[in-house]
Formats: C-alpha cells, structure tokens, sequence
C-alpha cells in the first residue's frame, strides 16, 4: 500500500516550508492578558464535534473520554453507542461512563501504557544521543490526536410500537419500504387503518438520540511522569440541553489569533526540525492537522480579517459549551485558573505558593475553529466547529521563545523560524531543566520573560528593559555548571556571543 | 475455439456481464428519519421529540478528498439544503495542505475546512428539492400515495477534489426526501395512516427496516395531519458495490415480533436500540485508494448518518483503524 500520493507529497514539502516562513512572524494580540471575559467557549455545532488535541509538553498524557450520562450510550450494561471515534478508534463508554484509554494513533493496536506508548507522546524529550540533558523534538509527531466526539447524548426519546419490515430491491433513488413496491426510503409501506401496527400486535420499542436534558462529556488528559499520573486536565463539553438560549456573548477581544499563533510557535519549530522522510512516511495526517492550524493563523492573520469565529446562530436548544477544570496528585499544592480569554478561547494556567517542577508548569487551551471559508460572503457555507486543545509546557514555549529572541538580530523584527534556531530551543530546553533542578530561580527568571505568561512580548517595546534583560540572562549562561555540563560549553559561548551582539 | 463455441462463450459472459449490471442497481444503503416532529398516532403528544436545529454538519475527518455534488465546484446542487443555493464542493482531507485554485487564483473556497455547516429550509415545510415524485393513484393498495414528495440526490466521490470516479474512488449516493402527508384522489374514506420506515439498511437486496406508530404518516385529507412534513436521509453505495457495509453495531435493541403484511421473517428479529443513526462502512479504504492517515496503518471508511433531538442533523465520514473497528463488529454480512 502506498503512504501518501504524489499530491500528498508535493504539499507537504512547501507545508514545512511555509510554516517555518509564516509561524513567529504574525502579530499576536497586544496587551494580553486581558480579563477573561467568559468562563467558557462557546460552541455552534450540537451533538457531534471534531477534536485535535496536542501534547505540546515534556510528559507522556494519556486520555478517555467520558459522560455523566452513560445510560444514554449503553445498552443492556454493554456498548451501545459510541462516545468517540477516530484515528484510535471506536471508544464506548462503559457503564460508569468512562471509556477505555485512547490508544496512540500510531500504534492503534496497542494499548496506551503511559510511558513508551501515551496516548499522546510529548513534543520534546531527553536525547537518546547526545550531551547529557540534552533534548530533542519528537520526530515521530506522535503528540496530535484527532477523533470526533458524540457529546451530547442524554435521556432518550421514545418510538412506541416499532415493526420490523422486509423490504424489497432498492433502486438508486432509496429504499424500498415493502416488498411489493418500489419506492423510497421512508415512504409508506402500505396505507393502514388507523392504529395498525397496534392492531398486529407485533411491535417492540426503540429510541431517539436526543439532547434534551443536561449533560458533560470530557477530554480527560492525563499528564503522565514515570508512568504515574500527575495531574488531570479536565475538558468539559458541557451539553445544557433543551430550552431557550440566552443571548450567546461575542467575543470581547480577539484572542483566536493569539491562541493559535501560540501553538504554532512551538509547532512550527518542531516541524522545521522534521526529517522531511518522518512527514511522507510516518505522519501524513499530523502534518494536516498542523496544516489546518496554519491555515486558519493565515485566514485570521489575513487583511481585514475577523479575528474572532462567526457568531454562533440563534438556536432553540441552550447550546454547547466547552470549560476546563483539574486535579492535580503529585504533592505541589497547584490551582488550575482561567487566565484569560472569552468566548472563542480560553487559557488556563497552573501555578501554585510553591515551586513547581519545570514539567508541571504547563498551560491549557482551548479554542473552537469556526470561520467562513474564504470568499464566502453569506452563511450558505459556514464550518462546523472544531475544538482544539492544546497543553504547552513552559519550559517548551520559553526555550523556542528565547532561542527566537537570540537569533533576532539587532533592531530587525523576530527571525525567521530556522533549522538552527530550532535546534537551538531543544538546548536552551536541556539548560533550562537543569537550571530548574539547580538554579531554580533562574530558571524561574527565564520562564517568568520567556514564558506563555512572560513579559517579553512588552519588553520588545521598551530598549531600557530588554538591556535589563540581556544583563541578566548573560549572568545566568555565565553561572551555568559547565563543570556538571561540559557538553553545553560550545552553545553556550554561542549564547553569550549572542547576548554580547545585542548589549 | 470454434465459432459456435466463441458465440455461446460471448453469449454467456454478455449474459454475466448484464447480470452484474442488473445486481449493482441494487446496492447497500442505510437511511434514518431525520425529522418527525408532531407526527404521531393521534394519540400521543408527538413524541419522539426529535427538533433538529435546521443544519446538516457535514464533517470530514478522514485523510481523503471528497466532491460532494454533481461537478464541477460551484455548480447549483440540492436547492432545498440552504438557506439560498447551495454548490458542489469539495472537502479537502484533513491531512492535506494550503491548496490554491490556479484557474480563478483565489484561496479554494474548501481550503483548511474540512467542515461545513449548511442552514437548511424550512423543516415545518416540504423542502424544495429537485424531482417531485408522484406515486400512484392514491385509492389502492398498489399505488396509494400521492401527494408532494420531493427528491435530491447527490454523489458523493471519496478521495477525489474533482467529482470524478476512478480506480481508486469509491463513491456514494447521497438522497434527501420531503414529504408532508398523502393525498387520496377519492373521499369519504376512512383516514388512511401510512408507516414509514424510521431507520432501514441492507445491501440492496436483502434490507431491513423498521416503522413505527410514531412514523405514521397521515393521508393528507385526514386535515390534523396534513402540514406534518417528513424528511429522509439516504445513502446508497453508488460505487463499491457490496463492499460497503451497513454499520449494525446498534441492533442490540428490544427482539421485535414479525411484522404485518407477510414481511416478517419465520423468527423474531432484533430492533435497533436506536433508530436516529445509521451508517455504511468501506472496510480497508486505505488500501483501494493508496492513502492513508499513518504508514503501515489500514483504514477503513466510515459514513455515519445521524439526526437527535436539540441537535444538528449530520452527515459524517470518519477514518477508523480496521485493527480497532468496534462499528464493525456484529455487522450484518
């Protein structure tokens, strides 16, 4: 069997292209954070929604998916109806409601163990090669999984008196509905007098799917660290069933661009680093979803364009929403806040009064991807959402930031994504988990200007402060144990010289 | 080979060869009831409460292009879906990239939307679709019907962006149909109430299907009755033949009894537990088109039709593992 086409082919390699060119250079939101202005996105597609989630962390996560409503899934204390299928599988919840665990898309055969096989494995890892502490990005992209969840499911409706009927040979334009006639699908087998299939007395019952009522299915992403889980991060799509909806909030600040540009920062580091064979011969369908988070930065990012996704329409059911809650096990006391953000994403920070562990200091996203296609100007054709959630790693988002602010040259806008630069973060990363582990308040300085939540976005504005910066950052490189680290005498003389450039 | 012999031969394999036409007219297909609201026995409250939203999700998750419609991009297909026109379009797979529309050198309308959302017409009302059907005389069992009853269909072609059917295509028929009441041609008769089949697959020739006192479709003199529409959601294999399955997974419902009319087989058979969702699967697609989502990964093609109460109605195609395919399991063969 053939892995891809040659249409396959001649997109991914201007894909990787494209997307070292583009990611880093588009203008984020300034001003952040703002306020969140809702406690959860809002969605505009009910009953079915496509998912892509990324580990963009240095820990394995492993996930299920589950429902407070089970019984409307199962049948007889079995598998009924799916709760999610895709690139794993077909995931049923069981009677508790809980499915079992995703099972990585690469090896859909073998069951997810949290370690070498996580449902989603993490975008940077320890070298197998290398200096010691060394890191790299996974090449095998086994971080991205995309399935399509069945949220909404709750108490059923009924169809009373139910009859099995043979039907005869169906012609192209449906199906027969009884033996003797040729005709549609749905259409009458037969006129009856009134209450006929009562009369026969040869009935059963059967259901409807229906959203009637409340209910919560979730995304329950495991973060996984020596095979034991760490913490939970909870994505609750949140079902609120029949009635009216109240006047459903535009966004008060277009916090989409941001979101995704944010992903892509790390993404498009990661893909520049591909061995373009691991894209053609190992991960054709992670390359297009990444693609697709391009495509919608470039539509967001485009001239005029509304940075914020349609307004969902006016519905008669009370809608879908999608928040985000966690629980944490690993002893560090953390609290899991919304951070910012309003109705079409939302960010979520881990922090806690202690130190954390530079693994535990990760970020949630979670955003919904509904936009007009381009020249489209009515809502003839409109795109069903897409919920995206993405956790990144602060040690994996402030090393791709500071690798990118030290090839930066002088007085010239951020550097394009490169090769070098890419190979860079994966050092700075190996530097930065040592210096979290002996110089924690470095490490901590680092992430605090780097970081998902960092100054340096504002810094850039004022020369004063980024002399600061540099001040401080060649005091850290300097202090670095070179005696503990001697592999990293070279990159980091390179960082010095790049600091000295900039001072 | 004399040539009597080479006559028979020719006659025989003209014969075989007519005779697999004449099979492939009949083909797998599955199809649900996507909207009966207030459409009961006269009894009941119009349950099951199924309020669609008035949008068709149309979600591709799969690795595969697909052209949905008649062809070329932009040319008017199922009038009555949209709140206007509605075009033949393409969804692009979901592992595809930037794809750019070098004749008009603008953005493919399709690009990085591998979804689409589409408002439909008026569900209290017939949809305005291609054909009007018109079926017998309405005042005898052979021809009982007539009435408005609206048609579309619509190919839909797996891993093509340009409508075209290939060796490594397959395809399927994509019907809608409207229809609110039936009207008999004579009056004076006892109200006539015609079950319609709320969920029915098969392959073709051997199908199966369920109706119920809630599918009861009223003749249109009956008056109470006779603004009740009814819409049906169809897909048929249009190429790949008996190689599409139709998904059974949920036929774990209640045993059913025979049904009327002789159409019952000699022992009870079970009901679906659910008769809101149905479904064809391509086993092993990945192989006949040459692309898949991950190397040394098989596929198979997954089309699920779905309606519910409080929710969009949808039209979704999924890639799933052949090595972890629950759907398949107790699939009727």
């Amino acid at each position: 069997m053939f892995c891809f086409t040659g249409a396959i082919l001649r997109v991914v390699v201007p894909l990787v292209f494209v997307l070292s060119v583009i990611s880093g250079n588009v203008a984020k939101a300034d001003n952040l954070p703002i306020t969140p202005t809702a406690s959860a996105i809002q969605l505009n597609t009910y009953g079915v929604l496509p998912v892509l989630v990324l580990n963009l962390t240095q820990s394995p996560i492993n996930f299920n998916v589950s429902t407070t409503s089970p019984s409307a899934y199962t049948v007889n204390g079995g598998p009924g109806m799916p709760l999610a299928a895709g690139l794993s599988g077909v995931y049923y919840p069981s009677a508790s409601g809980t499915t079992t665990t995703f099972t990585n898309i690469y090896t859909p055969a073998t069951p997810a163990n949290g370690a070498t096989s996580a449902s989603l494995m993490p975008v940077a890892t320890a070298a197998a090669s290398g200096p010691a502490g060394s890191y790299t990005y996974n090449s095998q992209l086994n971080f991205l999984n995309m399935f399509t969840l069945f949220p909404s499911w709750t108490s059923p409706a009924k169809f009373d008196y139910v009859e099995y009927v043979a039907l005869g040979d169906l012609n192209n334009q449906g199906a027969a509905a009884y033996q003797n006639y040729t005709v549609l699908a749905g259409y009458p087998s037969a006129k009856e007098d009134g209450n006929a299939i009562v009369k026969s007395g040869n009935y059963t019952s059967a259901k409807a799917h229906n959203a009637a009522s409340p209910t919560t299915a979730s995304i329950n992403l495991s973060l996984m660290n020596n095979n034991t889980a760490q913490a939970v991060y909870k994505i609750n799509v949140n079902s609120l069933g029949a009635g009216t909806p109240s006047t459903i909030p535009k966004p008060a600040k277009p916090t989409l661009l941001s979101v995704i540009s944010t992903i892509l920062d790390v993404v498009s580091d990661v893909m520049i680093f591909l061995d373009p064979a691991d894209a053609f011969g190992k991960a054709v369908i992670v390359v297009g979803g990444l693609s697709s988070l391009q495509s919608m930065q470039a539509q967001l990012d485009s001239p005029g364009a509304a940075q914020t996704n349609v307004p969902p329409y006016t519905a008669k059911a009370k809608g879908v929403n999608v928040s985000a809650t966690a629980t944490f096990t690993d002893g560090n006391n953390e609290k899991f806040a919304l951070y910012e953000g309003d109705v079409d994403a939302l960010t979520y920070q881990v922090s806690s009064t202690a130190t954390l562990p530079l693994i535990a200091q990760n970020n949630v996203y979670i955003t919904t991807w509904r936009q007009y296609p381009p020249n489209s100007s009515s809502q003839e054709r409109n795109s069903t959402d897409m919920l995206i959630v993405a956790v990144i790693n602060e040690g994996v988002y402030s090393s791709q930031q500071a690798a990118q602010y030290l090839s930066q040259p002088v007085g010239m806008p951020a550097a394009k994504p490169t090769r070098e630069q890419a190979g860079d973060a994966t050092k700075i990363l190996g530097i930065l988990n040592n210096l979290a582990k002996e110089q924690p308040q470095d490490a901590n300085y680092i992430v605090s200007i780097f970081g998902q939540r960092g100054k340096f976005r504002d810094l850039q504005k004022n020369p004063a402060e980024l002399h600061n910066v540099n001040i401080r950052l060649a005091e850290i490189f300097k202090k670095y144990d070179l005696v503990k680290h001697a592999g990293d005498r070279p990159f980091i003389e390179q960082c010095l010289a790049k600091i000295a450039a900039k001072r | 080979m004399s040539g009597m012999k080479k006559f028979i031969w020719c006659l025989f394999w003209a014969v075989a060869t007519l005779g697999n036409v004449a099979v492939a007219a009949t083909q797998p297909y599955a199809s649900i009831v996507i909207y009966n609201e207030n459409i009961g026995n006269g009894k009941s409250s119009g349950t099951p409460n199924i309020s669609p939203l008035g949008t068709l999700d149309i979600i591709n998750m799969t690795p595969w292009n697909i052209s949905i419609g008649k062809g070329p991009v932009d040319t008017p297909m199922l009038p009555g879906m949209g709140a206007s026109k509605l075009f033949s379009f393409w969804l692009q797979g979901i592992n595809t990239s930037y794809v750019t529309n070098t004749n008009n050198s603008y953005v493919n309308p399709n690009f990085a939307f591998h979804t689409l959302q589409i408002p439909l017409a008026d569900l209290n009302g017939v949809w305005p679709l291609d054909t009007n059907l018109w079926q017998g005389s309405g005042d005898n069992d052979a021809g009982p019907f007539q009435g408005t009853t609206n048609l579309s269909t619509i190919p839909i072609v797996f891993n093509s962006n340009n409508f075209t059917q290939s060796g490594n295509t397959v395809a399927l028929n994509f019907s809608v149909l409207s229809t609110a009441g039936f009207t008999r041609t004579s009056s004076g008769q006892t109200p006539y109430y015609y079950p319609a089949t709320a969920i029915s697959f098969g392959d073709g020739t051997n199908n199966y299907g369920w109706r119920s006192n809630d599918t009861l479709v009223a003749d249109k003199a009956t008056g109470n009755f006779k603004t009740n529409t009814t819409q049906f959601l169809t897909i048929q294999a249009l190429q790949g033949g008996n190689n599409w399955k139709p998904i059974t997974k949920n036929l774990v419902g209640s045993t059913s009894n025979k049904g009327v009319d002789g159409s019952a087989p000699g022992t009870p058979v079970q009901c679906p537990e659910y008769l809101t969702a149905s479904g064809l699967v391509y086993p092993n697609f990945s192989a006949l088109s040459g692309v898949t989502a991950v190397a040394g990964q098989s596929y198979d093609l997954v089309v699920i039709l779905q309606a519910g109460g409080y929710v969009d109605n949808a039209l979704i195609f999924l890639a799933v593992p052949s090595a972890n395919n629950a759907l398949l399991s107790g699939m009727k063969q």
